[in-house]
C-alpha cells in the first residue's frame, strides 16, 4: 500500500491492517499486553502526528516498525527495569499460555511457548530482530531501517539469536548444523 | 555449534504471536482519538495515569480525556527536562552572581578602608583592615630577594585606619621605609646628592649618611647608607623618587600610627597642667614656711612630670612630621673584561655539542607542559565521548 499521498484516511485504513501485527510485535519484545497496548498506542498516534514525515511505499512499514520499536525500546528502558524482570518473562510465557486453552497443548504449542520462553531470555537488542524477521516477515535492510542500525548489524545479530535460541535446551528440536543455518542466514 | 532453523522459528513464533488475543476495538480507538487530536488544539491535554491503559481492553477508558494522551505524556518529558535544564541554569547563574556581589562587596569594603581619611576618624565607619592592607602597627610589607622577588616591589604607603575613640583627633602616624638600591660603578657618588637633593626639595633633610669606599680593584664594591627626614606629606613621592634611581633590591615602609599615645600624652598633660594651676593656687594662700616649701616640692614633681611628657610629644610630633627613610646603596660590579681568546675547532664542536644538547632539554622541558596539557584535554574527550557513546548506545537498540 503506498501512501505517498499522505492522506489521512488512506494512513487511517493502513494503521487498522497493521494494528494486529504491530500490537503483537510489541507483546512479544515487551511481554506484556498492558504495555503493548499502551506502545502501539502511543506508536500510533506518533505516527499519525508526524503523518507529513512519512515515507512511501516500501519504506512505509519498516517506518512504523521503527517508531513501534523506538516506543517499545523506551518502555523498556525506562518503566519496564523497575518492575521485576522475572515477572517479564513469565508474562511473556503467560501470553502464550492464556491464549491456548489446555486442551490445544500439542506438542508444536508446547514448542511455540518454550520458543517465547527462550525469546524472553534474549536481551532485547537480539530479540527485537528476531520478532521483526521471523515474526513481521521484514527483511534486512528493513529490520536496519526499523531499528537504527546498518545491515550487516542485523545480520550478526540474528546469527548470534539464532545461535543463543538453539543453545536453550527445550529448542534442541529447531537446531541444525552450522554450516546449513549460516547458508540460510546469510543468504 | 548448531543454530536454530529458520522455516520452524518462523513458524513456531508466528503460531505463538497469532495466539496472542488483540484487543477488538484497539486500532479504532486509537485513530479515533488521533483525529480528534487534529480537530483540538496542541495545548491542554488532558492528565491520565500511566496505567490508566490497563483499565480498558483498548486503552482508551475515558473518551473525554484520552484524546492525544499518549502525546502528552511524551510531551511533558521534555517540558519538564527543559524546565529541569532552566531552574539549573536559574540556580547556577544565581550562585555565580551571588558569589560575585560578595566578592565586589568584600573589594569595595576593602577600598574603603584603605581609602579611609586620616582626619576624622568618625566619619570611617568601615575601616576593617583588609587582609592586604597596610595598617598601623601591623608592621611593614618587605619586598626583596628575601621575600622572593630579586628585583624588589612597589609598596606605597598607605593611610592607615584610625583607632576608635580618636574622634576628632587627626591620625598621627609615624612613617617608616627601607630601599635597597644597587647603582652603576662610580654611581654612588651621585646618587648620594641627587638623594639629599630630593629630601631637601621635599622639605626634608638628612639625618646621616654613611659611605664605605671600595678598594682600588673595585673589590669589593663602594657602598653606603644614607637616612632620610621627610615630611609626612611627601614620603609616598620621595620613595617613588628614590626606586628610580638604581635596582631596587628591598623595599620596606611601614606606617605606626601613634594617634593613641599622640592623645594619651596631651590628656596627661593637660591634667598635670591643671594640677599645678590648683597648687599655684594654693600657693597663693599658703601661709606657714612648711605649707610653700611643700606645695612647692609638689609644683616641682609636676612640672618635671609635665616637661618629661611635653619632651615625649616633641619627640611624637617630630616623628610624625618627618618621615624617616633609610636607602642602602651598593655598587654593582663590573664585569670583568672578558679574554679574548680564538677557539679551536674542536673547541668550537665541543661548545656547540653543549650547546645543542642543552637546547635540546630545554626544548624537550619546555614542550612537556603544553604536551601533558594537551594529554589531559585528549584524555578527557576520550572519557566524555565515550561515556556520550555508551549513552548513545544504551539508548538505541
Amino acid at each position: 500500500m503506498t501512501h505517498g499521498s499522505k492522506d489521512a484516511g488512506d494512513l487511517g485504513g493502513w494503521l487498522a491492517e497493521s494494528y494486529d501485527r504491530s500490537f503483537r510485535t510489541a507483546c512479544l519484545l515487551l511481554g506484556n499486553r498492558a504495555d503493548a497496548e499502551e506502545a502501539v498506542q502511543e506508536a500510533f498516534l506518533r505516527a499519525w502526528r508526524f503523518r507529513a514525515s512519512l515515507g512511501t511505499g516500501a519504506s512505509l512499514t519498516p517506518w512504523l516498525y521503527r517508531v513501534v520499536v523506538n516506543t517499545c525500546w523506551s518502555k523498556l528502558r525506562r518503566e519496564v527495569p523497575h518492575r521485576d524482570r522475572r515477572a517479564d518473562a513469565s508474562g511473556l510465557d503467560g501470553i502464550a499460555s492464556t491464549a491456548i486453552s489446555p486442551e490445544e497443548h500439542s506438542g508444536r504449542d508446547e514448542l511455540s511457548r518454550s520458543l517465547v520462553r527462550a525469546l524472553g531470555e534474549l536481551p532485547a537488542h537480539l530479540r527485537v530482530v528476531v520478532v521483526l524477521r521471523y515474526y513481521a516477515d521484514l527483511n534486512d535492510g528493513q529490520i536496519a531501517i526499523a531499528i537504527g542500525r546498518r545491515p550487516g548489524t542485523v545480520k550478526s545479530r540474528l546469527h548470534e539469536a539464532r545461535s543463543r535460541l538453539a543453545a536453550n535446551a527445550e529448542l534442541r528440536g529447531l537446531a541444525v548444523e552450522d554450516d546449513d543455518a549460516a547458508e540460510e542466514g546469510f543468504s | 555449534m548448531t543454530m536454530i532453523e529458520e522455516r520452524a522459528l518462523r513458524a513456531a513464533l508466528r503460531e505463538a504471536a497469532e495466539s496472542i488475543p488483540v484487543p477488538d476495538l484497539g486500532a479504532e480507538q486509537i485513530l479515533r482519538a488521533a483525529e480528534r487530536l487534529d480537530a483540538r488544539p496542541r495545548v491542554g491535554f488532558a492528565s491520565r495515569t500511566r496505567r490508566g491503559t490497563e483499565s480498558g481492553a483498548s486503552g482508551f477508558p475515558d473518551e473525554h480525556r484520552a484524546d492525544g494522551d499518549a502525546l502528552a505524556a511524551r510531551r511533558r518529558r521534555p517540558r519538564r527536562r527543559v524546565l529541569a535544564v532552566a531552574a539549573a541554569v536559574t540556580a547556577v547563574l544565581v550562585i555565580s552572581l551571588g558569589a560575585l556581589a560578595t566578592l565586589h562587596g568584600a573589594r569595595s569594603s576593602n577600598l574603603t578602608a584603605s581609602n579611609a581619611p586620616r582626619t576624622a576618624a568618625g566619619l570611617a565607619p568601615s575601616a576593617t583592615p583588609a587582609p592586604n592592607d597596610h595598617s598601623p602597627g601591623s608592621g611593614g610589607v618587605g619586598y626583596g630577594p628575601l621575600a622572593g622577588t630579586a628585583t624588589g616591589a612597589q609598596q606605597t604607603p598607605t593611610t592607615p585606619t584610625l583607632p576608635s575613640g580618636a574622634v576628632g583627633q587627626s591620625s598621627e602616624v609615624e612613617e617608616t621605609g627601607e630601599v635597597d638600591l644597587t647603582v652603576g660603578p662610580g654611581q654612588l657618588g651621585g646618587v648620594l646628592t641627587r638623594l639629599t637633593n630630593l629630601a631637601t626639595a621635599q622639605g626634608g633633610f638628612v639625618a646621616s649618611t654613611q659611605v664605605e669606599a671600595g678598594g682600588a680593584s673595585a673589590t669589593p664594591p663602594s657602598s653606603g647608607s644614607i637616612t632620610l627626614q621627610v615630611p609626612e606629606a611627601g614620603f609616598g613621592a620621595v620613595v617613588a623618587q628614590v626606586r628610580t634611581f638604581g635596582k631596587v633590591t628591598l623595599l620596606t615602609t611601614k606606617g605606626t600610627d601613634v594617634t593613641g599615645q599622640y592623645v594619651d600624652l596631651q590628656a596627661r598633660i593637660a591634667a598635670l597642667t591643671a594640677s599645678r594651676q590648683q597648687y599655684l593656687t594654693i600657693m597663693t594662700k599658703a601661709s606657714s614656711i612648711s605649707d610653700i616649701l611643700a606645695v612647692q616640692a609638689q609644683l616641682d614633681s609636676l612640672q618635671t612630670q609635665i616637661e618629661q611628657l611635653q619632651g615625649q610629644l616633641q619627640v611624637l610630633t617630630s616623628e610624625t612630621t618627618y618621615g624617616t627613610l633609610v636607602v642602602a646603596l651598593s655598587e654593582h660590579a663590573g664585569h670583568p673584561a672578558p679574554v679574548h681568546h680564538r677557539p679551536s675547532g674542536i673547541d668550537r664542536a665541543w661548545h656547540g655539542a653543549l650547546s645543542g644538547f642543552a637546547a635540546a632539554f630545554d626544548g624537550l622541558i619546555r614542550i612537556a607542559g603544553p604536551a601533558l596539557f594537551v594529554l589531559l584535554c585528549v584524555a578527557a574527550l576520550a572519557v566524555l565521548g565515550r561515556w556520550a557513546w555508551r549513552e548513545t548506545r544504551r539508548r538505541t537498540l
